[in-house]
């Protein structure tokens, strides 16, 4: 079936020059640290935690993501944590293009790559590595300092591989966040 | 494999979906009279299975029992559509290589039309899954296509492994990925002093080191397993591993078959050690299976009977110990296990972390051209193919845009949308198969139609897309960029899941292929990226000839549910 469109209140989403469509009730914290690739989408309630940044002065990225994005309804984006040689520390996380974030998804991956899609309600552990062309369905669990490497799907807790996506699977989840965000405009009133 | 692939309307929710029908499901078309004879039989049990399972009741049982029928008369016709999963590599490449070329002759729309005239699912696959090869002109499916390894990477540092030492390394990681033995998840090297490196995975603190799990806290002192280098734990393993008695055991069994093998050369070269080392990691009885089915197999070539030299223990030192367990938590579970095959011990304590299994990636050919059809980079973190023929950059992607709620006997209306991946214009003709069970009433306003070239300019513009100006006006109900949409009027005949079949014949412009034999000698890229083409000095300088190519196929789409007849 063809995606809807969706329509939103032109009072709650800021647009930026880029393209970012971000919901005013969105929270953002510490936004000079947040990275956005452009024509992302941050629904309402979602979290990113720009303020976790490393120790130590001077501007630093804490959380980068990538184009054609899409943030749902309260998900966290959260930095990774660990305590190294004694003293506890923040690092920064990385999210590649056309990545979909799932409804109360909590991430603390080290990286995501693109082309990922991951389901609604999956807990991404510490340093967790995902890479390019993946799937997490819902309900995932990937412990922490885990890697799904490309093209699997995983699922269950811990999350485990169950299948291999195919070979098109770039171009189709390309297509889809595209459409995606071009079915995603305000509403006339 | 199938419960994951289950087409989504088979599910207790009927997901409206788009099914593209593979030649080799159904019983295919056929090159003589006696094969004709053989697929018509195959058919008609497919087409009486499909008549005694009533559409509304077929499950995944009984899928997979169509699905076993279906496959039974396949082998015993010769032809290109040989469906069988596990038809060996050496089978097929000496019939393409050493004869000629098999002048496959071109399916007729006859037979295409009689292979897919109904509206089972079963072998049908969403357009994502499938190839297409452009040499034959023919989907190609899962099933179809000839499976080749590219590379061997572990799954977890993601680091090649070269292709010498996999056998060596017994097919698994040979650096520091180990896997939990109670909850199979990544374990993670950390200090024995666990205020310096809480989530570290190497650190320079002296001192101990050993293996914890941060799923289920496992930890590998449990068993009494540390290190004293945080790096190359499976050389540092190495040694325990070589002691086990069924290592030991196969080796021994290595060493007395292959001497036999080797005096009789001709057995399959290569064979003897590849296939052994692929069950290295078998159980004992599997050996002695192996040992003994040599054995009785091969009597008149006087080989010495095998005498194992460990002897398994028995099951009822198994039994007595089962018996006084108090507490289930503390048997192992049956994937645990599986897992730990030389032992299969049923104390958690006896259970040991596990080096991760290696991946692979993997090259796909047609079964019937040998072409490429895929073809991965070498590396194994890359993404990227060197060959993509995947049906989806190829053939029309068809999506149902929308759809009135079905209600039987009253015409709902239906828009299907087809999108055009090729640069080129093409044009489509739609035909409503006659064999569909139960027959629902269709009417399709448009049969024939042209859908505009992708161009990637309409990539970078985000709004309204329409055709290009210039075009014929067309009876469509919609035309954009590059895809058009025509509608459809459907009467439900009963209640339940509307499915119809619908053949597609898509005409595209090609490239007109270089020699018309097309020899499967040819170096694939050649053939098969046309941009390559122009690398090659052939006589006459490659004026990008255009040929008018026409390909069809069987989809089957889904609609949902109808609903009954609202009350008057």
């Amino acid at each position: 079936m063809d995606l809807p469109i969706v329509n939103y209140s032109k009072s709650e989403y800021i647009e930026t020059d880029t393209g970012n469509k971000v919901s005013r009730k969105s929270v953002i914290c510490g936004s000079q640290n947040i990275i956005l690739g452009g024509k992302t989408i941050l629904q309402t309630g979602s979290v990113i935690r720009g303020d976790l940044r490393r120790t130590g002065a001077g501007h630093a990225v804490v959380v980068s993501v990538g184009r054609y994005c899409f943030l749902s309804q309260g998900c966290v984006i959260r930095p990774p944590c660990k305590t190294y040689k004694g003293v506890f520390s923040y690092y920064p996380m990385k999210i590649g293009d056309h990545v979909t974030i799932g409804e109360g998804t909590i991430v603390q991956a080290a990286t995501i790559g693109s082309f990922v899609k991951i389901g609604k309600n999956c807990v991404i552990g510490r340093f967790a590595i995902i890479k390019d062309c993946c799937r997490i369905e819902d309900n995932t669990v990937i412990p922490p300092n885990s890697v799904v490497p490309s093209f699997s799907v995983y699922k269950g807790s811990p999350g485990k591989l169950v299948d291999e996506l195919p070979e098109s699977i770039q171009d189709i989840y390309e297509a889809q966040t595209k459409d995606r965000y071009s079915k995603f405009v305000p509403s006339r009133d | 494999m199938l419960a994951i692939n289950a087409p989504p309307g088979q599910g207790p929710t009927r997901q409206p979906f788009v099914h593209y029908r593979c030649l080799c499901s159904s019983p295919g078309p056929s090159t003589s009279a006696s094969d004709a004879h053989l697929t018509a039989q195959g058919k008609g049990e497919t087409e009486d299975q499909a008549e005694a399972e009533p559409e509304a009741t077929m499950d995944i049982d009984s899928m997979e029992k169509g699905k076993d029928k279906a496959a039974t008369p396949t082998p015993s016709s010769p032809g290109p559509s040989s469906s069988s999963d596990l038809v060996p590599l050496s089978t097929g490449s000496p019939s393409s290589s050493s004869q000629q070329p098999r002048q496959k002759s071109p399916t007729t729309q006859a037979e295409i039309h009689a292979s897919g005239n109904n509206s089972d699912t079963h072998g049908s696959q969403s357009l994502s899954r499938l190839y297409f090869c452009d040499s034959c002109d023919e989907v190609r499916c899962p099933k179809c296509v000839q499976d080749e390894i590219v590379c061997y990477y572990c799954p977890n540092c993601l680091f090649d492994v070269p292709t010498a030492s996999v056998k060596s390394e017994k097919h698994k990681c040979s650096r520091n990925c180990f896997e939990c033995p109670i909850c199979q998840n990544t374990l993670s090297v950390v200090s024995e002093d666990p205020d310096t490196s809480l989530y570290a995975a190497s650190t320079p603190a002296t001192g101990q080191y050993h293996l914890s799990c941060n799923m289920c806290q496992w930890n590998s002192q449990e068993i009494g397993m540390t290190f004293d280098k945080p790096t190359g734990l499976a050389v540092q393993l190495q040694k325990a591993e070589d002691s086990l008695p069924d290592v030991k055991e196969f080796d021994r069994l290595k060493d007395h078959l292959e001497k036999y093998f080797r005096v009789h050369s001709n057995m399959k070269p290569g064979l003897p050690s590849s296939f052994l080392t692929s069950i290295q990691s078998g159980t004992l009885q599997s050996l002695r299976y192996v040992s003994s089915a040599n054995h009785k197999a091969q009597q008149s070539d006087d080989i010495a009977h095998y005498v194992p030299a460990v002897q398994v223990m028995e099951d009822t030192e198994n039994l007595e110990k089962l018996m006084s367990v108090v507490s289930l938590n503390e048997t192992t579970t049956m994937k645990q296990r599986l897992k730990q095959l030389q032992n299969q011990t049923y104390s958690t304590q006896r259970l040991q972390p596990q080096r991760i299994h290696l991946r692979i990636k993997k090259l796909r050919r047609c079964r019937s051209c040998r072409h490429i059809l895929v073809k991965p980079e070498q590396k194994a973190q890359a993404t990227r193919f060197k060959i993509n023929l995947t049906a989806l950059t190829q053939l029309p992607n068809i999506t149902i845009s929308s759809v009135q709620p079905l209600i039987v006997q009253t015409v709902s209306r239906a828009i299907l949308r087809f999108t055009n991946p090729r640069q080129e214009e093409a044009h489509v003709s739609l035909q409503y198969g006659d064999g569909a069970l139960p027959y629902h009433g269709v009417h399709i306003h448009s049969h024939s139609f042209s859908i505009s070239p992708f161009n990637e300019v309409w990539e970078y513009e985000v709004g309204t897309l329409t055709a290009l100006p210039g075009t014929a006006q067309e009876d469509v109900y919609e035309k954009t960029a590059n895809s058009t949409c025509i509608a459809l009027d459907i009467t439900p005949a009963v209640a339940g899941e509307v499915k119809i079949p619908l053949l597609v014949t898509f005409t595209f412009k090609a490239q007109k292929p270089t020699s018309d034999t097309g020899s499967p000698s040819l170096p694939s890229q050649l053939v098969v990226s046309g941009a390559s083409k122009d690398q090659y000095p052939t006589p006459p300088p490659p004026a990008p000839e255009y040929i008018d190519k026409t390909v069809s196929f069987w989809t089957v789409i889904g609609f949902g549910d109808a609903i009954p007849t609202l009350a008057p």
